[in-house]
């Protein structure tokens, strides 16, 4: 056999070597997994939640309820999010979609196409969980056990006017600090509370190591953290916009002020704006633009950051790999005296309203609904998404069911001011659209660099930004008018049905006569801004 | 029987179940309402495929027009056969007929190539001159308020050109079509910032026909509130903003409309 035989014959060996491998290992789960008495009925789930722990969480809830219901095997497939749209098309296509699965996506084609794939679980809803005998939840139609009464962006879609989704889950977003390294630094646990005393942390921090870098900073970070403290520390100004007197705001109401000349970006709120922007990314790692989450988390768990932007999702992950004590804070905003930075906030905040989060749908594909839903009936009820909650460290969604207290710094806070539109508030710093976001986030290096700063900044951005702000309205406003038109023919659609439908459709003309009022009212502001 | 012939089994098996599962669920209601449902989850071509399935009755074709002006994909030569077809079947003086003008209308008004609101108009005009009280006559008769709120303004300046869509109110005797017509004008009178006695009584008027279950109510509660406000009459936004918290203490704007009620005789926000 000549060497380039031999190589050839070694590596196929191998390959079957590998194979077998492979087969054998397999063939010795299934029998492992189907050991016992043959289960009538098996249930799957799919999710994308690996954080640590939670894979752990839903084994225990699935074991739980697999003790009170032998008859029933539930299966867990734990996706990455990477592959999990590619990984659930492909389930689709192929009708092997598990029984529940775990969807979010704010793309309205997506949601347009739910009801082709997902059941509406609205009867179930109505009625309440069984599992919540005996509480004080019970009798009570499950969808109000939910602590947002289970209607979010995800669980009620208002164009289908029908319930898909419960959620598992709640969640905040918070700065998560290593409370060791801040003792060590300042001698207290506790942070500072207000914008200005914050940034004099961030000297005392960057003087008590070098390197030490206060907040670990990355492209994704920014993304919620600068909207969010922005929108915060300029509550009082944005509320002058609110012309119809909601107490809610609106993204078109804003920009359409912008167009009508009522501000610029030279107007003193927006300079204090970019000033707060500007000193926010100075105590962030340098570079920050440039990198991504999971580099921020891992600069935060080595201890070479004081401090991380991030979504208490997270905290079961740092919890599990942190050799220190985690407390968590909530963005520091400027105080009304403040000379810099101050003047334009409405204090005490809101976090901005209770909502669900980790959305699970019911798969039209399953053969067994009912046992699906009964499910997720233990999951919800106060003892299962109790035993999740403590399993998993995520917050509850449930009325009554107790936070952990470890998890209470992340509690949702509501008694504050909040004075943006639930679902279309302006968000100052991302402009009204993607051409917004992108002249801001392009050049977001000139606020940083050290020949740059608040002025420099401003000039780049004054250039494009009315024509910018044009080109998003003239999007949003297409958008709108689409969805104006599909909406048309599904309610016309709903009036050749039953009474109820009828109601339903006459009881959703109200909100489509007054989006279709607000589309021409902007549209007539966009035609006299424009050249 | 080995695999091979298990999965052929199981395919044929599959195939077979599907239709005969469509045929199933056919029996449970009309073909028409089965493919009215279908439109009202926004399954367009589907939709269209049953209308077509179901015959040649008005209703159906109906159904075919609407399914069409949005079944993808959209061109003009779409749109032309969808109004030709609803321009056929508006010919009469039944539901049927004032639902095809109303779509008429809402084609001009939102036509995705060449939308022409004065054409709207015109099939609005038309439907509530028939002097029915159906659901189109009623829907037109808001859509040519909103235009003539907005992009159809008679002459005259801002608040004459507004006041002239009041006469509209007493062309219906409907409470449900008379509260969104006070919720259109109130909006366009607050968007533009006219906060009058005029506009507290379309604010006050709507309400008082809202349901408890309305999601506009909550807003109506604060609007009326803070025009009555900014009117001087303390009494009525200290009614309003009490009900609100009443009705609403876990709405997210309950803090900010404690506050307003805490600082009723002063500046707010504070």
């Amino acid at each position: 056999m000549n060497p380039q035989r031999r190589t050839l014959f070694i590596a196929l060996s191998l390959l079957a070597i590998g194979y077998l491998a492979s087969l054998g290992y397999i063939i010795r789960q299934r029998r492992a997994a189907t050991q016992g008495p043959r289960p009538a009925v098996v249930i799957r789930f799919a999710h994308w939640q690996l954080e640590s722990g939670m894979r752990e969480a839903f084994d225990l809830t699935a074991r739980r309820y697999m003790a009170l219901h032998p008859e029933v095997r539930v299966e867990q497939y734990a996706i990455p999010g990477r592959v999990y749209r590619q990984w659930l098309s492909t389930q689709i296509a192929a009708g092997t979609v598990p029984d529940l699965v775990c969807f979010n996506s704010t793309d309205q084609t997506d949601v347009n196409q739910l009801p082709r794939n997902f059941s509406s679980i609205t009867r179930w809803m109505n009625e309440p969980n069984p599992y919540n005998a005996g509480t004080r939840l019970a009798g009570v139609p499950w969808r109000l056990t939910f602590l947002d009464g289970g209607r979010n962006r995800t669980t009620y879609l208002d164009q289908y006017r029908n319930y898909y989704a419960v959620g598992l889950a709640s969640h905040s977003m918070r700065i998560f600090y290593n409370r060791d390294l801040l003792r060590a630094i300042t001698g207290s646990d506790e942070p500072p509370h207000d914008f200005r005393a914050w940034l004099e942390l961030g000297k005392k921090v960057r003087a008590y190591r070098p390197g030490l870098v206060h907040v670990a900073g990355a492209h994704e970070n920014t993304i919620w953290v600068m909207p969010t403290l922005i929108n915060q520390s300029l509550a009082r100004w944005i509320l002058t916009g609110d012309h119809e007197q909601r107490f809610a705001v609106s993204a078109l109401d804003f920009f359409c002020d912008m167009l009508e000349g009522r501000w610029n970006l030279r107007t003193p709120p927006m300079q204090a704006a970019l000033r707060i922007m500007q000193a926010f990314g100075g105590e962030m790692t340098p570079g920050f633009l440039q990198l991504d989450r999971d580099s921020a988390m891992r600069a935060f768990m080595r201890g070479e950051a004081l401090s991380l932007p991030n979504g208490t999702w997270d905290y079961p992950t740092m919890r599990a790999t942190a050799k220190f004590r985690i407390g968590a804070l909530r963005l520091p905003l400027p105080t009304p005296d403040d000379p810099d930075y101050g003047g334009y906030a409405l204090l005490p905040v809101s976090d901005g309203g209770i909502g669900t989060a980790m959305p699970f749908y019911l798969s039209r594909q399953s053969q067994h609904p009912e046992a699906a839903i009964d499910f997720l009936h233990y999951v919800t009820s106060v003892d299962g998404n109790r035993l999740f909650s403590q399993a998993s460290h995520w917050m509850p969604s449930i009325i009554g069911v107790e936070i952990d207290p470890e998890l209470q710094p992340f509690r949702q806070n509501n008694h504050g001011y909040v004075v943006t539109d639930v679902q279309n508030g302006p968000q100052l710093l991302n402009g009204l659209g993607a051409d917004g976001t992108q002249l801001f986030e392009s050049n977001l290096h000139i606020l940083y660099s050290p020949d740059g700063g608040v002025e420099a900044y401003t000039r780049v951005l004054e250039r494009d930004f009315r024509a910018t702000v044009i080109r998003d309205l003239a999007k949003t406003l297409h958008i709108q008018r689409e969805n104006l038109r599909q909406r048309d023919t599904a309610l016309a659609a709903l009036q050749f049905l039953g009474p109820a439908e009828q109601a339903e459709s006459n009881r959703q003309q109200t909100s489509q006569h007054l989006n279709e009022i607000h589309l021409y009212l902007a549209e007539g502001k966009l035609a006299a801004a424009q050249p | 029987m080995n695999s091979g012939g298990r999965a052929l089994f199981c395919l044929a098996a599959g195939l077979l179940a599907a239709p005969l599962s469509r045929a199933s669920d056919a029996t449970l209601r009309p073909a028409t309402a089965e493919a009215w449902q279908t439109l009202s989850v926004g399954l367009y071509s589907d939709a269209f495929d049953q209308f077509t399935a179901a015959g040649p009755t008005r209703e159906a074709q109906l159904g075919l027009a609407i399914a069409q002006l949005n079944r993808p994909p959209v061109t003009p030569a779409s749109v032309d056969e969808a109004q030709h077809a609803l321009t056929e079947l508006a010919a009469g003086n039944d539901p049927t007929s004032h639902a095809a003008r109303y779509f008429l209308g809402r084609l001009q008004q939102l036509h995705p190539m060449a939308p022409d609101p004065r054409a709207a108009a015109a099939e609005y005009e038309r439907l509530v001159a028939t002097g029915a009280d159906d659901a189109w006559c009623r829907l037109a008769l808001i859509k040519l308020a909103i235009l003539r709120l907005t992009v159809l303004r008679a002459p005259g300046p801002l608040p004459a050109q507004l006041a002239a869509v009041e006469p509209l109110l007493a062309r219906t005797a409907d409470i449900a079509t008379q509260h969104d017509l006070h919720l259109v004008i109130s909006e366009a009178r607050m968007n533009h910032e006219i906060y009058d006695a005029i506009t507290l009584g379309h604010l006050q008027a709507a309400l008082a026909s809202t349901a408890a279950t309305d999601t506009t109510r909550a807003d109506l509660l604060i609007q009326v509130a803070r025009v009555a406000t900014l009117l001087g009459n303390p009494a009525l936004a200290r009614e309003h903003y009490q009900l609100f918290l009443r009705d609403y203490p876990q709405e997210r704007r309950a803090f900010t409309v404690g506050e307003a009620l805490a600082h009723l005789g002063g500046a707010f926000p504070p």
